[in-house]
């Protein structure tokens, strides 16, 4: 019984170790404050920012934004994407241009998004698309294309015309689930990239304004605080997709996923 | 005769694949070039294609351009060789020695939900703007990804291939077997942990210029746009891009060469 | 005294998956000479490859001993070699790499490790595939690259965990042939080793060994073990001879019932 309760507690150890040297040498070393606020100065703003309702606005407008973003992406790259890797042509055609895009880095594209459309609301939720938009696409691509042959074969082999919307909807379509997924992971990791990236810019609200402002107003305990928040923010909305995939397809470790 | 002809099919073939890539990319460079001919759009948000090569041009002659890519490559190279020089260590040693791994698992999922970008705010705190603060950026974007990479290589390597050096006299938990049969077996796992890392890192020297520092890339491109120079903003934007490329295809062939024992390479 | 004694032998795992409780083996007992060829068969699934790797000394009992020479196992070790089924060939060492492993875990220098293993690459045929890498390999080059890597080592039992399996049945033929030759070289070099040979397939079995154990299906235990009387060096004509149809169908009809009630075994 002993044993089962330190394995449960095991992995808490390293963030309470962590934890406690930092109190300590927050204690210990006054002139450090500067640098570096005490976890329970931290904690202290939490309440605060809590109290007073701050930390409701602002992370609800990242989360907002966040999820608006996403979704569009979403419903961008995954058409695209299955359009692109089911016509090669179409990928041969769009080629060039996405590969320019994908390969500037989403921070780039913010100055050229300032220019165009101003630091409002309209600029965040297209930055976020944008990161949000290219693991998806690609990988949606790569699930399309990466369609077990042998199965295809079966398919044709029990009546199945190729290239037919059969075809596709009954084999490729959910043989590409996995690939998809996990391209929704990394686009969710790139969607909180560009969130924070966008609101440290814009300074129009949310967890990224909160976080540049901390570091204007010399108020560690913000920055650190939003750090933490944007934590367990990820882990939230990871798990989101984690349940998404278990209801889409349980089916999927019988294909070898990527 | 006849080879001839197959020549010239198989010719065509080729060229029409590449006149179709061609055709959308030429295509939206003339849009471009009519747009800011008939001022659709305002200079200022729309610079002329034109003005772009020109700018190219003007800064490679007075080698402002060198300046600043080889200040962000610099200080990319650096922060990103930390990075991944703290992670890979680090990442074989928690994946090797179990313990660690109980340990470590969920702080480090924690703690890699955080985008690279969050750090920013802390390094100007601590760091102010220059390069350190670049290091600093670059190494966190640079850090988890061949920690995770590097601990699953470790944790992932085939059963029977551990079973078949113990069955030839290797020690479970010895050095010789990590030498020679869990570090080769991770390898590829370590390879493309640090090529994760290599677009991570570069998006954040980028960002850290952008807010972290006086010259570079980034910093070309922020400035230039808060004063008003949008032509030298797009190639800023364009040479970030082709550097990102570069230096992603240079890793891909290193890593393709180190992996010459694997049967079908993976992308 | 038996060369190799497994006496009570119970295994039991955990599936990590469905953390099921399986009894692979219940009382296993078995004795083989020193220099013995000896198969063991049974239906899929049985528990052969466990009992396998509990003579390597990879897995531990939780029931009964392994004595060699009256020396109980305790852990692995080269003397004694196991072929796995699908090779376990270090994919990122060439032939004559993985062929020195055992060479180099015990320190000998890189030019007795050349001259060592170019003999063994001799014995098993694959000379002038030294510098290749597995993946470059056919199937049955790739086994008998593992075999090289064992037998450089000199060890006195040899462990064979389906060799063959995975091979088309005309190079099976082959280098089933290939190891009776290489077994009876290394004989007539001094270096006689004992041989268990686990195999599904008992035309091979009998074909190969001095005697088969017939293993029951899971929770397994031997159940019956059968001389077989053929002349050796066992060739093509073995086959024709009468007595070989015999032992076939006596071990069949050991087998048969086991083999079908543990198509449901998962």
């Amino acid at each position: 019984m002993g044993k089962f309760v330190f394995k449960l507690l095991r992995p808490f150890v390293l963030p309470i170790v962590i934890l406690l040297i930092w109190q300590l040498v927050y204690i210990n070393e006054v002139f450090l404050e500067a640098l570096f606020p005490g976890p329970k100065a931290v904690w202290l703003k939490f309440w605060e920012m809590t109290l007073n309702g701050e930390l409701f606005i602002h992370v609800g407008v990242s989360l907002r934004r966040v999820l608006l973003g996403f979704l569009l992406a979403m419903a961008l790259a995954i058409p695209f994407g299955l359009i692109l890797g089911w016509y090669k042509k179409a990928e041969h055609f769009c080629e060039v241009v996405i590969h320019v895009g994908r390969t500037i880095p989403i921070m780039a594209w913010i100055p050229l998004t300032i220019m165009w459309f101003g630091m409002g609301e309209i600029s965040s939720i297209l930055i976020i698309m944008l990161g949000a938009f290219f693991p998806t696409f690609f990988n949606t691509i790569a699930g399309v294309r990466e369609v077990n042959k042998n199965h295809i074969d079966a398919a044709l082999n029990l009546g199945v015309k190729p290239n037919s919307w059969m075809l596709f909807k009954e084999v490729v379509l959910p043989s590409s689930v996995p690939l998809i997924v996990t391209g929704q992971n990394i686009s969710l990791g790139y969607a909180l990239s560009a969130i924070v990236a966008a609101e440290l810019i814009f300074k129009n609200e949310g967890i990224g304004y909160l976080l540049m402002d901390g570091r204007i107003q010399y108020s560690f305990e913000t920055v650190i605080l939003m750090m933490v928040i944007l934590c367990f923010l990820g882990l939230f909305l990871n798990l989101g997709i984690k349940i998404l995939e278990n209801t889409l397809s349980p089916w999927r470790y019988g294909l070898k996923i990527q | 005769m006849g080879a001839f002809f197959t020549w010239y099919y198989k010719f065509m073939q080729k060229s029409s694949q590449i006149l179709l890539r061609l055709v959308l990319p030429a295509l939206i460079l003339i849009i471009w070039y009519v747009l800011n001919r008939n001022e659709v759009y305002p200079e200022i948000m729309l610079p002329a294609p034109q003005d772009v090569f020109f700018a190219l041009w003007e800064l490679s002659i007075n080698g402002d351009i060198f300046y600043h890519i080889w200040n962000s490559f610099q200080r990319f190279l650096i922060g990103y060789v930390i990075g991944v020089g703290l992670a890979v260590p680090t990442g074989l040693a928690i994946g090797w020695f179990r313990a660690l791994d109980k340990y470590t698992e969920v702080t480090i999922t924690f703690l890699r939900q955080l985008p690279g970008i969050a750090w920013i705010p802390l390094a100007l705190l601590w760091f102010g703007i220059g390069n350190t603060s670049s290091y600093f950026i670059v190494g966190m974007n640079a850090f988890f990804s061949p920690l995770i990479n590097s601990i699953a290589g470790v944790k992932d390597v085939d059963k029977n291939l551990v079973d078949a050096a113990r069955n030839l006299g290797v020690k479970q938990n010895s050095w010789f077997m990590f030498k020679e049969v869990i570090f080769p077996s991770a390898v590829p796992h370590i390879m493309t942990g640090m090529r994760i890392a290599l677009t991570y890192a570069w998006g954040g020297i980028v960002a850290a210029e952008m807010l972290a520092a006086s010259n570079g890339l980034g910093w070309m491109i922020e400035a230039n746009r808060r004063f008003h120079f949008p032509e030298r903003v797009v190639l800023a934007m364009v040479l970030i891009g082709l550097c990102g490329f570069l230096i992603d295809d240079l890793l891909r062939r290193i890593e393709k060469y180190l992996n010459r024992w694997r049967a079908g390479i993976s992308e | 005294m038996a060369y190799i004694k497994v006496e009570g032998v119970e295994k039991t795992f955990t599936k990590p998956k469905s953390k099921e409780v399986v009894k692979a083996l219940d009382g296993v007992d078995a004795e083989i000479e020193s220099g013995e060829f000896v198969s063991i068969v049974g239906p899929s699934g049985c528990g052969k490859s466990t009992l396998l790797r509990v003579i390597a000394g990879l897995d531990n009992v939780n029931q009964g001993s392994v004595t060699i020479e009256s020396k109980e196992v305790d852990g692995p070790d080269p003397d004694r070699g196991l072929l796995f089924q699908d090779y376990a060939l270090f994919p990122w060492k060439t032939v004559e790499e993985n062929i020195e492993f055992g060479l180099k875990v015990r320190g000998v220098k890189k030019n007795d490790r050349i001259s060592i293993s170019e003999e063994f690459i001799e014995l098993v045929n694959l000379k002038g595939f030294e510098k290749k890498y597995p993946h470059e390999l056919s199937g049955g080059m790739k086994q008998r690259c593992a075999l090289a890597r064992l037998l450089a080592n000199n060890p006195k039992i040899l462990l064979m965990d389906e060799p063959l399996a995975a091979i088309d049945a005309q190079t099976r033929k082959i280098l089933q042939e290939e190891v009776l030759e290489i077994w009876d070289k290394e004989k007539k070099a001094g270096r006689e080793k004992t041989v268990i040979w686990v195999t599904h397939s008992i035309e091979e079995a009998v074909f190969l060994s001095d005697r088969v154990l017939v293993m029951s299906r899971r929770p397994a235990t031997i159940k019956e073990s059968v001389e077989i009387d053929l002349k050796r060096p066992r060739t093509d004509e073995t086959e024709s001879d009468p007595v070989f149809a015999k032992l076939c169908a006596q071990l069949w009809s050991s087998m048969k019932e086991e083999a079908a009630s543990a198509i449901l075994d998962t």
